[in-house]
């Protein structure tokens, strides 16, 4: 191909150059109208000699539109084809070649044919419409890598940008690409899709090659030609003969070029094939494996992002807060593999749009519809089955996708040995996921999200445990113009437990909970030029609680009913967030939020006397207040800052500063999110909790980027964190600020990643220190916890290594491999023993003084696909595999009774021994 | 392929839940700590007893660590005091008082070293009466406690038991064995014989028996279980009674039992709290950061006894098994098999030799001890209320 460039380039020089030397003596008039260029070419053979030869694939979307009068051939096509891709020379046997599209042949003219002074195309028309820009109706799509697109009504300079936008989707199935890398090299100007797929890129106008590239695709290339602002969607083919190999970012440079600090990407695929307990794919347990995430123990897929509590996790999913992410008391996350197309965790660097949580932003992102054909999925495993169903509402413009998951293993329960101590336990639980999406038209999309999460299960206790999740969204978007988007959301997210007992007649109750909240948000981007981007918008949620209800249940339960009062609030902010690249360097992302919260009424107040615990003792009266009435506000701005530098192209520096705000606490009387724990708003007796962050990393990537590493370490600081006086009622306590007291924090840790993103083996191996400390030095506050002295918290635990390893056999087998340790998790022990009420009675330590034993796990799975033909009806694949290969008895925790005269001490370990598990999937 | 899942889930089925629980001794040295404990009740309408110990390590094996030599008074809430004296074993006791009812009692705590400590003022509660009920079902017999205050006053309740039963040796041994200085195998007297088989044992509550009717409309508790007597104890192999004694406590002294329950009985499932710290309303004067553990309140108890009998208990079978075992007549033998005290010879063995013509000894039938001498179990002293 360049050969051929060469040569003709050289038979331009030596032979059409020497021709132009003499005056053609035919001339050229007429007027032509709309004409293809066949027509066009017939007219101009027949009114003079020459011959006009052309590629007709080249000129189909060329229309000329032309007077002339009396005008040599060359004058005519310079006039034509000025500023377009197309081309023209004449040889000196009167034969005109037409072509199009390489750069060399739209310079070559400029060059070679400079128009004689004087002499002046005298035409006022248009002259051509490219119809491929032409079209009002729709951006051009861009689906192949040999044709040049070109953008915008030409015009004769080439001075100057013009912005270029658009959106990818995926050619197969319709649905939108998000975080695929679009740049250029030279110079290096590069954006990524955002959620929705779209793209804008500032580029000066001229000839470009725009490299792609994202997960699950291949790799590819667009030409274009940027004349002025215009739409571009790409439409991208997918991988599919990847067979689920571990792509933790969209991009391979990402962790070099991303301002933002401790940001985590991972798609579904590497989910998958991460092994998890019985098989079930589990977003949340993935998460765990990541650097500065820890749990406080297996049944809990509460998690602690950098030494934060559980409840401050902010988890949207599709928007919609998730206030319990888990089933079946934390065994499984509630989210349905299968609609989830990737997620995404911020533990450092918070974008300004988010707040209300102080630790972490856990973003979990729902597939689309596909666009262009029905298809569906279903699993059997042992615990679960799963049944998905998605595709197109109307083609190519909207898609629903429907997904279910349901449990039966109350059979498996019924088989245990009757010793087991949840023999008979009863296991109930199942979600549910519709989303739509819908294009209107160009500028206009609406998506839809419904999620619905339920449980009722009992632990052969005669209490069950049923909670549930509701969320409902509505996302517009808007695109006003190349440079600005918007979308508006709103939704109503609810979470409610409702729990009962049967035990004795007289006492059987119900108690329930439940918190609800409306949330309102606009959120704008604008892109003010390649390198500055700018975010803004505005949120609003209204909190409604329901404390609690205590119910008789049943006609001869002596049950008082106790309904606790509600509570309401109003949390509002503004946000605006800058993006700025100062040099290719060096990027600043930097960002101010201010938060509201306004606690209203109808609502009792207690009041306490100043500078003494807050105890029953103290109080001193209440003020009851009306409804809507404004009770308490509490206010502050909230700072997100951070910035990048790159050394070298594959060497980055960043580091980051945030503040964050928390108005609403979970209170919990253990340490994992459990069927009791409930939510409390911020009033005037319970101050929010305030954090703050700064945080520096280190990245490097080796071999062309296929190995990434990472050192980050950071300090963080809690304020007014709550933690529990000692034997605290916290369900139903009307009164509850005289169970807590507020504690201050510090955290902080060291955190180093190594990522194999490519090849047959990939992977990724971290290490964490990290360490938490709460302290409690006020004695007005309350009883001083460890005489004032900073003490671990629950979930401190400083040393964590894990690997997560993927080994590709075949195209249809791969190996997983996981291993993780941990260092145990503090608790409070013995210390010495006394004989009250007639027994030995355990003397406990210090808070946290001591630690269970070390964690350590190690996981096995083997994927097997049917196979990849792609035009057969079913696909399947099978996962065997085993969860905790050594059958380690990790200590969930550890507690000590008195039996007898005697005080015994025990471990508790959620899984005792080796779990083979198998699961079967099937795509149609 | 079903029947590979099927073997793949049988084999889950077992693993999943067994073995959850392990015991765990983390190694706990060095950790001295030695707080006063201090409980009991003051009685305003009785005998007050008051019991005093210290806390001691996990590790240490042997039982409570008593304080005496303490110097325990009541004192009212208008200054007048009245002794307890101290009866050894960390055991004081006062006489048998009639104190106003309208005042308030405090304990006050001088022990030997010279540290003084004070419980906090409690107001006098009066008890609701009492009743013992019990009910069998296939696992055993349940004993439980009903009350009802029809003035809604109570609210908090603590119930003490006290159990007592009869015990019969099931083998009858003519037979006693004196080790030293020399092993030798003597004859009972007819009066060792009888002593031997009839005695009564006790058992104070070990657990804490508290309820609160604070969430229910009426005051009234019905059945609270007190004590579960499992099928094949021996509590109930001849006749077995129990006196539970119910107080009226503060809302104060049953959120501390309720914090000491939580800590030390209730634990054991995946959503229990993390311990607390159980301290009472006893503090030290000489240093207010010193821990007490104990609370002491103030009530007069009001108590109810009943009897069950085996008979009425569906012929109640105890699982106790008192099987004798031959040992043959061998001094070296019985020397062997009879090295301890915990077994003792039911009977002779005696068998015809027809060479002779005549019975000869050829060995003992041994068995446990305690199925030949009831006082092994207990007392055989008749209690007064028998």
């Amino acid at each position: 191909m360049k050969l051929n460039r060469y040569y003709f380039i050289l038979f331009l020089l030596l032979v059409v150059t020497p021709a132009l030397a003499q005056e053609r003596g035919t001339r050229i008039s007429g007027n032509f109208r709309d004409l293809d260029i066949e027509q066009f070419a017939k007219q101009i053979e027949s009114q003079t000699t020459y011959k006009i030869y052309f590629d007709q694939k080249q000129f189909d979307s060329l229309r000329v539109s032309l007077e002339v009068n009396d005008r040599p051939l060359n004058e005519v096509f310079d006039a034509l084809f000025k500023n377009t891709a197309y081309s023209y020379a004449i040889d000196n046997q009167n034969r005109v070649y037409l072509t199009k599209g390489r750069t060399i042949d739209a310079e070559l003219p400029t060059g070679l044919f400079a128009p004689a002074a004087g002499v002046v195309v005298a035409r006022v028309e248009t002259q051509i419409t490219d119809l491929s820009v032409a079209a009002d109706a729709g951006a051009p799509i861009a689906n192949t890598e040999n044709r040049i697109y070109e953008i915008g009504i030409k015009t004769s300079s080439l001075e100057g940008t013009a912005v270029l936008s658009g959106y990818m989707r995926n050619n197969k199935t319709g649905e939108i690409q998000v975080g695929a890398a679009i740049y250029i090299e030279n110079p290096r100007i590069g954006t990524s899709t955002d959620q929705f797929g779209f793209y804008s890129l500032t580029l000066p106008k001229g000839s470009h090659t725009l490299n792609i590239r994202a997960m699950g695709i291949k790799d590819t290339k667009r030409r274009i030609m940027l004349y002025a602002n215009g739409r571009l969607n790409l439409d991208v083919q997918p991988e599919i003969t990847s067979l689920r190999e571990v792509v933790i970012s969209a991009d391979k440079v990402a962790n070099i070029k991303d301002v933002q600090l401790g940001v985590e990407k991972i798609n579904i695929a590497t989910i998958k094939q991460v092994p998890a307990v019985f098989g079930e794919a589990d977003v949340l347990k993935v998460v765990l494996t990541l650097p500065g995430v820890k749990s406080v123990g297996e049944a809990s897929t509460g998690f602690n992002v950098r030494g934060g509590a559980t409840d401050q996790n902010l988890i949207l999913f599709n928007d919609a807060t998730i206030y319990n992410p888990t089933h079946f008391f934390g065994l499984f996350s509630a989210f349905n593999p299968e609609v989830v197309k990737n997620i995404e965790l911020y533990k450092s660097s918070i974008p300004a749009r988010y707040g209300g949580r102080l630790s972490s932003v856990l973003e979990v992102n729902g597939r689309d519809g596909n666009l262009k054909k029905v298809t569906g999925t279903a699993g059997l495993g042992l615990i679960t089955s799963r049944l998905n169903l998605e595709g197109p509402i109307v083609q190519d413009k909207s898609s629903f996708i429907l997904g279910g998951r349901t449990t039966y293993s109350n059979w498996l329960m019924n088989l245990l040995p009757n010793d087991a101590s949840y023999k008979g336990a009863k296991v109930s639980f199942y979600d549910v996921n519709a989303m739509i999406t819908n294009k209107i038209n160009d500028k206009n999309d609406i998506y839809f999200t419904g999620y619905l999460s339920n449980d009722a299960s009992n632990l052969n206790t005669d209490t069950l445990f049923g909670y549930k999740n509701m969320n409902a969204s509505l996302k517009w978007k808007h695109v006003f113009n190349d440079k600005l988007l918007g979308t508006a959301t709103g939704g109503i997210d609810r979470y409610q437990y409702n729990n009962h007992s049967n035990k004795g007649n007289v006492s059987a109750y119900n108690l329930d909970f439940a918190i609800q909240q409306l949330n309102l948000k606009t959120d704008f981007n604008y892109f003010l030029n390649p390198r500055y981007t700018i975010d803004f918008g505005l949120s609003t949620i209204r909190y409604q609680i329901d404390p609690g209800r205590y119910t008789p249940r049943g006609a001869e339960s002596l049950v008082v009913p106790n309904i606790m009062e509600k509570e309401q609030a109003q949390e509002s902010a503004v946000y605006l967030g800058n993006r700025f690249d100062v040099t290719p360097a060096l990027s600043l992302d930097f960002g101010v939020r201010y938060s509201m919260f306004n606690y209203l009424g109808p609502k009792k107040i207690n009041e306490y006397a100043p500078n003494v615990p807050r105890d029953p003792a103290n109080l001193t009266g209440s003020t009851t207040y009306g409804n809507g009435d404004l009770i308490k506000t509490y206010h502050g701005p909230e700072v997100r800052l951070a910035a990048r530098y790159a050394v070298t192209e594959d060497f980055s520096v960043k580091t980051g500063y945030n503040t964050l705000r928390q108005y609403i606490h979970m209170l919990s009387s253990t340490t994992a999110i459990s069927p009791t724990d409930i939510w409390k708003l911020s009033d005037p007796n319970i101050k929010p909790q305030f954090g703050d962050q700064v945080s520096f990393g280190l990245y490097k990537n080796f071999r062309a980027n296929t190995i990434e590493t990472s050192a980050e370490v950071y300090y963080k600081r809690l304020k007014d964190y709550l933690d529990y006086k000692s034997g605290s009622r916290i369900v139903m306590n009307p009164d509850i600020e005289n169970a807590v007291f507020n504690t201050r924090g510090k955290a902080y840790g060291l955190e180093l990643m190594i990522k194999k993103l490519t090849g047959k083996f990939n992977g990724w191996l971290s290490y964490t220190y990290s360490r938490t400390l709460l302290q409690q030095d006020d004695p007005n506050a309350g009883e001083l916890i460890n005489n004032g002295e900073y003490y671990p918290s629950n979930y401190d635990k400083p040393h964590d290594v894990t690997l997560v390893s993927n080994f590709r056999i075949s195209h249809r087998i791969s190996f997983s491999f996981n291993a993780t340790y941990s260092t145990g998790r503090p608790v409070t022990v013995p210390i010495g023993k006394y004989f009250y009420s007639g027994s030995f009675r355990a003397l406990y330590s210090d808070r946290n003084e001591f630690r269970v034993p070390d964690y350590f796990r190690t996981d096995i799975s083997l994927n097997i696909d049917g196979n990849h033909r792609v035009n057969q009806k079913t696909h399947n694949f099978w996962t065997i595999g085993a969860y905790n290969l050594t059958g380690r008895k990790n200590a969930y925790s550890t507690y000590f009774i008195s039996e007898g005269q005697e005080i015994k001490g025990y471990k508790l370990s959620v899984f005792g021994s080796v779990i083979p598990f198998l699961n079967y999937n099937i795509k149609f | 392929m079903l029947r590979a899942s099927l073997i793949t889930i049988v084999i889950f089925a077992l693993v999943l839940f067994q073995h959850c629980r392990e015991p765990y001794d983390p190694a706990m040295e060095n950790n001295v700590v030695s707080y006063l404990v201090v409980e009991g009740m003051i009685n305003t309408d009785g005998v007050t007893t008051i019991q005093l110990s210290r806390t001691r390590r996990v590790s240490e094996k042997e039982n409570r660590q008593v304080e005496s030599g303490a110097v325990v008074e009541i004192e009212s809430d208008n200054n007048n005091r009245y002794a307890l004296a101290d009866r050894g074993e960390g055991i004081y006791r006062s006489g048998f008082n009639a104190l106003p009812k309208d005042r308030r009692y405090r304990l006050r705590i001088k022990t030997s070293a010279g540290r003084e400590y004070l419980s906090t003022f409690a107001a006098v509660k009066l008890t609701p009466p009492v009743t013992v009920s019990w009910k069998q079902d296939s696992k055993g017999v349940l004993i439980s406690g009903s009350s009802k205050d029809p003035t809604n006053q109570t609210i908090y309740y603590q119930w003490l038991t006290e159990e007592t039963w009869e015990i019969n040796s099931p083998l009858r041994s003519t037979f006693y064995i004196e080790r030293t200085p020399a092993f030798r195998i003597l004859q009972r007297t007819g009066q060792d014989r009888e002593n031997a088989f009839q005695c009564w044992t006790n058992a104070l509550s070990s657990n804490i028996l508290t309820a609160s009717t604070i969430a229910q409309s009426d005051d009234i508790v019905i059945g609270f279980p007190l004590v579960t007597i499992l099928n094949g104890s021996d509590k109930l192999e001849v006749r077995y009674s129990i006196l539970v004694s119910q107080y009226a406590i503060s809302k104060e002294a049953y959120e501390f039992y309720e914090v000491m329950k939580k800590n030390t009985e209730q634990m054991g499932s995946v959503f229990d709290p993390q311990p607390s710290l159980v301290r009472g309303n006893v503090t030290s004067t000489t240093d207010p950061e010193e821990t007490v553990i104990g609370f002491i309140d103030c009530s007069v108890a009001s108590s109810s006894r009943i009897f069950i009998t085996s008979q009425e208990a569906g012929n109640w079978k105890s699982s106790r098994v008192c099987q004798a075992k031959f040992v043959e007549n061998d001094l070296t033998a019985l020397r062997r098999e009879l090295a301890t005290d915990e077994l003792g010879i039911v009977r002779a063995v005696y068998e015809f030799n027809p060479i002779t013509g005549r019975e000869a000894l050829i060995g003992y039938d041994v068995a446990n001890a305690s199925c030949i001498d009831c006082r092994l179990r207990g007392t055989n002293v008749k209690p007064s209320f028998w």
